[in-house]
């Protein structure tokens, strides 16, 4: 046997009580813990203010999985904080901390942040290097250009499993990175244990996404998987809650990606066309057959830049007759807006955007909505974006005034049009951002662009020392 | 009754592939409902179902292991921009769950 893993998802609740599935696996024996908590698939808004989601999630599904490490010595790979820039990693640092503190566990940590710095970034740009865009869409610029990386607030790269092996053969007694590769985390386990790159890769798209693979399908439940001598994968459930099936491991390669036969990572990508799924019996599937095509070395930046305040009001309409008419009536609010005095300075679609959502009525699909027409009442979400906060809250005021008082055909609801559904009509939710950065920066070194630093845990409290 | 794709599939699941791109997974209980599905999405079926033109169809892919198809489309409003209605895109299977099959 080469390597046996635990995984969980440290960014998904944990609902059931992990402690069974964590002593089965510990019974089976366990050589790493890792756990995956970046992603992007929450929109540019994480990377670019820098905010995490609330850091008691990330305390409460890392905890007991650590009590795994403390007690069998074996060494732990985390990536932290969502989007996994430096503020997020801080966050989830002291909350690591946090944890150890209270459990009275002692860990000799490896860092290593996943921010580009953005002197070196510009340097490579002016050296001539061509930064590709990673995915082919008219929202970003064929290459990354140096006004992109200046309006960004934070870039983060995908660091591969280089650094964290760098941090591993240290003799730390755990990782906790920021923006990593989901799958990096397993190739660095795999690589260290002697296992080829195809298999490492293959291991690390089972087990990234834990009980995803799983049937049916949880990612807050641990996955169990192990590579063999012969570089065979077995994959088990520690849990008695879900089952690894040939299906749902098999459609795991499908999950989140646009292609299923190949996998990209930093140094190559993962051929599956010829990987075999096969039932063992006995709640394991075996998965053999990787391919791994080597290319030039890579990492995926990833950018976010304001676009402005964003403010919100949501309310509702039940009157049969104004629902008739509420297709104009969101052209009117816009027009009323428009013809503001107030806002004669503001030219709607540059300086603002003034969205009117009607929920109930094709907001979900849109133009693609095959059935029209059957509601009784609609959801209307007014969504403003403005240069600051005052400017979209008032917007959003004067639209939602517009709304509730203004004049439709037949109206006889005089003293309002609509159920508001929070006192406060002017929501603001901060700053709504975009994607300047989704590109592939070549490496010589992969180590290179990531900051990597040694910190005992638990650290003093009031402290931080990085 | 006309049959349609939601009809038959065991699992049917749309999902942002990265923040460009959102991708429907069609799982089949079977062979012969995985052949007919896969007959039936054609690049131009699929545009039709979702109103983009075919060129936004970037993938259609067959994974015969799992008896699943996957379908990737060109994302028209991303996450956090005015208008958006689906950040991770996990509404977006319907207008492909409709599409009919042949008796």
């Amino acid at each position: 046997m080469k390597l046996r893993v635990l995984a969980f998802v440290n960014h998904i609740p944990i609902k059931y009580d992990p402690e069974p599935a964590i002593n089965q696996a510990m019974e089976w024996g366990i050589d790493y813990v890792i756990a995956q908590g970046t992603g992007k698939d929450w929109g540019p808004h994480w990377l670019g203010s820098g905010r995490q989601f609330p850091v008691t999630n990330f305390i409460e599904n890392v905890r007991p999985y650590m009590r795994v490490c403390h007690e069998l010595k074996i060494p732990f790979i985390l990536s932290a904080g969502i989007a996994g820039a430096r503020p997020q990693l801080s966050e989830c640092l002291a909350g690591f901390s946090k944890v150890c503190r209270e459990q009275g566990y002692r860990f000799d940590v490896g860092v290593i942040a996943g921010d580009i710095d953005r002197d070196y970034l510009k340097q490579r740009i002016k050296a001539g290097t061509s930064i590709p865009r990673m995915d082919d869409h008219p929202a970003l610029p064929a290459e990354l250009r140096l006004e992109d990386v200046d309006v960004s607030t934070y870039i983060v790269a995908q660091m591969g499993p280089e650094p964290i092996m760098a941090a591993l053969d240290e003799g730390v007694d755990g990782v906790i990175t920021g923006r990593a590769l989901d799958t990096g985390l397993y190739m660095a386990a795999g690589r260290r244990s002697g296992v080829s790159w195809a298999t490492s890769a293959l291991f690390g798209k089972m087990l990234e996404c834990a009980g995803v693979a799983l049937y049916p399908g949880d990612p807050s439940l641990p996955v169990y998987g192990e590579v063999h001598d012969d570089e065979s994968i077995v994959l088990r459930s520690p849990s008695t809650r879900a089952q690894p099936t040939v299906q749902s491991t098999a459609g795991h390669s499908l999950y989140e990606r646009m292609n299923p036969f190949r996998e990209e990572n930093t140094n190559g990508y993962l051929d599956l066309d010829e990987v075999h799924w096969e039932d063992i019996g006995d709640g394991a599937v075996r998965v053999t057959g990787a391919r791994y095509v080597e290319t030039p070395y890579t990492v995926k930046l990833e950018g976010a830049a304001p676009i402005g305040y964003r403010s919100i009001n949501l309310s509702a309409v039940r009157e049969p007759r104004y629902l008739e008419h509420l297709p104009e009536t969101a052209e009117r609010i816009k027009q009323e807006v428009r013809n503001a005095s107030r806002f004669s300075a503001l030219v709607e679609g540059v300086d603002y955007h003034l969205n009117v959502t009607l929920f109930g009525r094709d907001a979900v699909l849109g133009d693609a909505e095959p059935c029209r027409g059957s509601e009784h009442e609609v959801g209307v979400l007014l969504d403003v974006v403005a240069p600051t906060e005052e400017i979209a809250r008032d917007i959003c005021y004067f639209a939602s005034i517009s709304l509730q008082i203004g004049a439709y055909p037949g109206r006889r609801t005089s003293a309002g049009n609509v159920a508001q559904r929070f006192t406060q009509m002017t929501n603001p939710v901060g700053q709504a951002y975009r994607w300047t950065a989704w590109h592939l920066l070549p490496l010589e070194d992969p180590l290179e662009p990531f900051e990597r630093f040694r910190a005992q845990f638990p650290y003093e409290e009031g402290t931080q020392p990085w | 009754m006309v049959t349609t794709i939601d009809d038959v599939a065991s699992v049917l699941r749309s999902k942002n592939a990265g923040p460009f791109f959102f991708t429907i997974d069609v799982f089949l209980p079977d062979k012969k409902l995985f052949d007919t599905v896969a007959h039936v999405l054609t690049p131009e079926r699929v545009a039709q179902a979702y109103r983009v033109p075919t060129s936004e169809v970037q993938g259609i892919y067959q994974l015969q292991a799992a008896l699943a198809i996957k379908v990737t489309i060109r994302k028209q409003i991303l996450a956090d921009d005015p208008g958006n209605t689906d950040v991770i895109a996990s509404q977006q299977h319907l207008p492909l769950a409709w599409i009919p099959l042949p008796d």
